[in-house]
């Protein structure tokens, strides 16, 4: 391509992944787990406020059915993968110096694992009793 | 000698332009709508911890269960969950402003200031209703639904 002013190679368009290495692969999966929180956390937010003044084995039970159990664990593992991927972005736009930009993006990753899995692991607990 | 020493000096540059920051802008409400996106967001991840908190609440018991409600019933728990639902429901409004952006639409200047207004009533709307809607439903009505 002789008319093309653009320096990136042919492979490198091919590839389409850009400077990230990552594409728009990041973009799109912020855009995806919003969409599925829409309704996900409009179901919580209306079920959460019914259940606020009811008694502990109501909302237990609740919790174990299988069709909130579900509902929980895709709304949880949204939730989570969502917030990494918007507090990530919001650290790589703030922070400028490297070590700390890693060490906090690192930090972020850790305790999103370990909070999403900690709470799949409580809602599969409380499902199977 | 003194030919080389001129030829090497420093180019006398003038200052160049610098990009409009912050301190110079003027307020308009698509900047604060944007800030607030962000701040809502980060406040939200930090209640997770919260998340957390409620569903071990409940898996460990009805003791762990009353510790729990003993904190969103006080004031200070009573604030901060007024102010989480107030968050979910504006980065919840405005992430569906966002994802309009996303499929090129709603960029005009006016639409956008309209769209704003819209998401921060609506995100007042919505934490008033769901507020509404805990604080007065009774027990017995959802004890029947259940059992």
């Amino acid at each position: 391509m002789a008319n093309d002013p653009s320096i990136r190679t042919p492979l490198g368009r091919a590839r389409g992944l850009g400077s990230a290495h990552d594409g728009s692969h990041h973009w799109w999966v912020q855009r995806m787990t919003a969409v599925a929180l829409i309704p996900l956390l409009t179901w919580l937010a209306v079920s959460v406020a019914l259940l606020s003044q009811q008694p502990f084995d109501i909302v237990r039970n609740w919790m174990a059915s299988p069709i909130t159990a579900v509902l929980l664990l895709l709304t949880i593992f949204n939730m989570f993968y969502h917030a990494w991927l918007g507090l990530q972005v919001i650290v790589e736009d703030y922070i400028a110096k490297k070590a700390t930009r890693l060490a906090l993006l690192i930090l972020i990753q850790g305790a999103i694992w370990l909070g999403c899995a900690a709470s799949l692991f409580a809602v599969i607990k409380i499902a199977l009793g | 000698m003194s030919d080389t020493a001129a030829a090497t000096a420093e180019p006398k540059m003038k200052p160049r332009p610098t990009s409009p920051h912050l301190s110079i802008y003027r307020w308009q409400i698509s900047m604060s709508l944007s800030i607030l996106h962000r701040a809502t967001g980060m406040a939200l991840a930090f209640g997770l911890l919260f998340l957390i908190w409620w569903l071990y609440a409940v898996l460990f018991g009805p003791a762990a269960y009353g510790c729990f409600l003993s904190f969103t019933h006080s004031i200070v728990g009573r604030i901060f969950l007024v102010g989480w639902t107030w968050s979910l429901s504006y980065h919840l409004l405005n992430g569906i402003r966002h994802l309009f952006w996303d499929m090129g639409r709603g960029y005009e200047i006016s639409t956008m200031t309209q769209t704003g207004i819209m998401v921060v009533l609506g995100s007042f709307i919505i934490t008033a209703l769901l507020w509404l809607l805990a604080l007065t439903t009774a027990p017995q009505i959802m004890g029947a639904v259940h059992g």
